[in-house]
């Protein structure tokens, strides 16, 4: 199976235009892949481009055995993403927000509402998003990527404001989360505590 | 002519540093304020901006008749001409500043923090703001030739007037733009933000003492332009309800309403069609703002009048309200589309990404995150364009359809046939219907700053 396959893949922006040139990684037995690179080394920018929200040049780009095209809508490629800077829509409360991702055939009702009371949400689940902490907000986010049952799952820095209990909160919600659609979680972190708490994982540097 | 014109650039060039130095300083005392503090000072100052220019000469005119005339022009210039730096300047400070800029306020030398702040790291920003301000005056023909005072708009306008030709707008062209491709020059050669200095980190000073001379400037310019209208006319009122002619009043601010309203839509669709293309830039647009704003309302209304009277398929609609409308979109459009473009690149880009990733339909993104995110700004936006083009003199004077009467023009013809309990009214539900627009926009932009759209 190919969990993360990269082929030839260019980019560059105006001001910066050498941020990828023929890039190429595959990994082939790690659900869980930890990308690895410097501040401002492009983490992010993957992230975008395999979201499909950058378009960038490539061979083959091939997530948990998808073909990725270029041309696909970013809902069509199957993929979640947790943003480095917040992307929660602030004027939502958090039920909304979670409700508007919920993807009901693959995550049942009661597997949500266990992953809410594990990640303490229900305390603050009809407030509005632009009233929670940074560190609320975040298990928001994370908590609605994984109710969209979505194959693959992109983490651009998701644990900054995380404490050590509610971050192994988050990591198993993570984990069944990846049971239940058998996917691939891509995640980039400065955090130690979270790289040594994901079981299966292959580092990949960029 | 040429008299005229070294008369008109003494005037413009003296009042412009006038109003550049009092506003430079009462913005430079008002730096260290929190944001919050700087919107409500930003947004209560609307409320000058908003005011048809004609209501602080006319009431000055009223109180004090025997205001010499050289005095009352550049008072007028003043009142007018302060917010279009002061309003842009006291919002800018938060959006750009940096700790290094704010610390550098707290320098020593006082002629250092005029030399090496103010002008190098501020009026960078301020630049564009001051090239408007600049021009309204360059162009501005009604306060000259309500103070009586021949310059240069008011000579051209005359000359324009007497002999029905486009001559004297090629004139004017032909004279601002040597003096704007100086202004590019300079600002490219001094004032880029690559060629400016750092200074080191400072504690800034943020005791109350040093507001109060910034504060004391806003509020002796925010009584004279608002406070001082709304108290004379309405004390002027009461004692003349009666011979208010209601009728008229109500004509001209159904036809000023119609009107604006018009413009606004079609200037925020066109703005809306420009946020939605990824190819429309911030930069350019400001571009094509500067050009209009340079080439002034009069020369936009003449081409209106030029273009429904020598082509035969649009001189049908030469005596409607279309060349009026055309005029003012020409001028108000570019204005829409910059407030958008700016709107839309204080957007969290992440939020509209993620909607794309979790919600299939377009209907829903639109209905759950695109209009609700964006439709405080949209409504800004529509509310200034309603009232400045509402207000518009300058572009509107040559235009008015026979038999219908423009707001700002119907001020003009009360204060010559002397109707002042009509013009009484008419400034009274003016300054009525600001503090309602102002108070909207209050809401609507604390909505943008829970949103995470304006900075905070």
């Amino acid at each position: 199976m190919d969990f993360l396959k990269i082929e030839n893949l260019n980019f560059g922006y105006e001001s910066c235009p050498l941020i990828f040139t023929d890039l190429n990684c595959e990994v082939n037995d790690a659900s869980f892949i930890h990308l690895n690179g410097i501040s401002g080394s492009g983490k992010t920018t993957l992230f975008k481009i395999i979201a499909g929200f950058i378009n960038a040049s490539y061979n083959k780009l091939i997530i948990s055995d998808i073909h990725i095209e270029r041309e696909m809508k970013p809902f069509d490629r199957n993929i979640a993403m947790v943003f480095q800077r917040s992307a929660l829509w602030q004027h939502l409360s958090v039920n909304t927000n979670i409700k508007l991702a919920w993807n009901k055939k693959i995550i049942s009702r009661d597997i949500l509402n266990s992953w809410i009371d594990h990640l303490n949400i229900n305390r603050f689940k009809n407030k509005n998003c632009s009233k929670l902490s940074a560190g609320e907000q975040q298990r928001v986010e994370i908590l609605r990527a994984v109710s969209s049952g979505k194959k693959i799952l992109l983490l651009d820095e998701p644990f900054a404001f995380q404490d050590k209990l509610n971050l192994e909160n988050l990591i198993k919600v993570i984990e069944e989360y990846r049971k239940i659609t058998g996917g691939v979680v891509v995640f980039s972190t400065h955090s130690t505590d979270a790289k040594e708490y994901f079981t299966i994982q292959e580092t990949v540097d960029i | 002519m040429i008299i005229v014109a070294i008369k008109s650039f003494i005037w413009i060039i003296s009042i412009t540093a006038i109003i550049h130095v009092v506003a430079g300083y009462s913005l430079w005392r008002l730096l260290g304020l929190s944001f919050n503090k700087k919107l409500v000072i930003a947004l209560v100052s609307l409320g000058g901006i908003f005011l048809p220019d004609i209501v602080f000469p006319i009431t000055l005119q009223m109180l004090i008749p025997k205001t010499p005339e050289i005095l009352g022009l550049a008072l007028s210039y003043f009142i007018i001409g302060f917010p279009f730096l002061f309003i842009p300047g006291l919002l800018l400070s938060s959006h750009f500043e940096t700790s290094d800029f704010l610390s550098s306020c707290s320098l020593v030398s006082p002629s250092k923090r005029f030399w090496k702040v103010y002008f190098l790291k501020f009026l960078q920003l301020m630049i564009p703001f001051s090239l408007i301000q600049f021009l309204w005056i360059f162009h501005n023909f009604s306060l000259p030739a309500l103070w009586e005072i021949e310059l240069l708009p008011n000579y051209l306008f005359a000359e324009f007037n007497t002999f029905y030709s486009f001559a004297p707008f090629y004139k004017k062209i032909f004279i601002i733009a040597p003096i704007l491709i100086t202004i590019a020059i300079l600002y490219y050669k001094f004032f880029l933000p690559s060629k400016t200095q750092h200074f080191t980190h400072e504690e800034f000073n943020k005791t109350n003492r040093f507001y109060i001379p910034g504060i004391t400037i806003f509020s002796a310019w925010f009584i004279s332009s608002v406070i001082f209208p709304a108290v004379y006319w309405g004390i002027y009122i009461f004692g003349q309800w009666k011979n208010v002619d209601w009728l008229k009043v109500t004509d001209c601010w159904m036809f000023s309403f119609q009107i604006a309203l018009c413009v606004s839509v079609i200037s925020l669709i066109a703005g809306i069609s420009a946020i939605s293309l990824r190819k429309v830039k911030l930069a350019v647009s400001v571009t094509i703002l500067c050009i209009i704003y340079s080439i002034g309302n009069i020369a936009v209304a003449i081409s209106g009048i030029f273009l429904f009277s020598n082509f035969d398929f649009l001189s049908g609609f030469r005596e409607s309200i279309v060349p009026m409308l055309f005029s003012l979109c020409v001028m108000y459009v570019p204005l829409a589309v910059v407030l958008l473009l700016f709107l839309k690149s204080r957007i969290n880009r992440n939020i509209f990404d993620a909607a794309q990733l979790f919600i299939e339909k377009k209907s829903t993104r639109l209905r759950y995150v695109g209009i609700p995110i964006l439709w405080p700004g949209i409504i800004i936006a529509l509310l200034a364009i309603l009232n400045f083009a509402g207000k518009d003199l300058d572009t509107s004077i040559l235009l008015v359809p026979p038999g219908k009467s423009f707001l700002p023009v119907r001020l003009n013809l009360l204060l010559h046939y002397a109707d002042f309990p009509s013009l009484a009214a008419i400034v009274l539900i003016y300054i009525f219907v600001i503090i309602i627009t102002v108070l909207l926009i209050y809401t609507l932009a604390k909505t943008l700053i829970k949103y995470g759209l304006l900075k905070n």
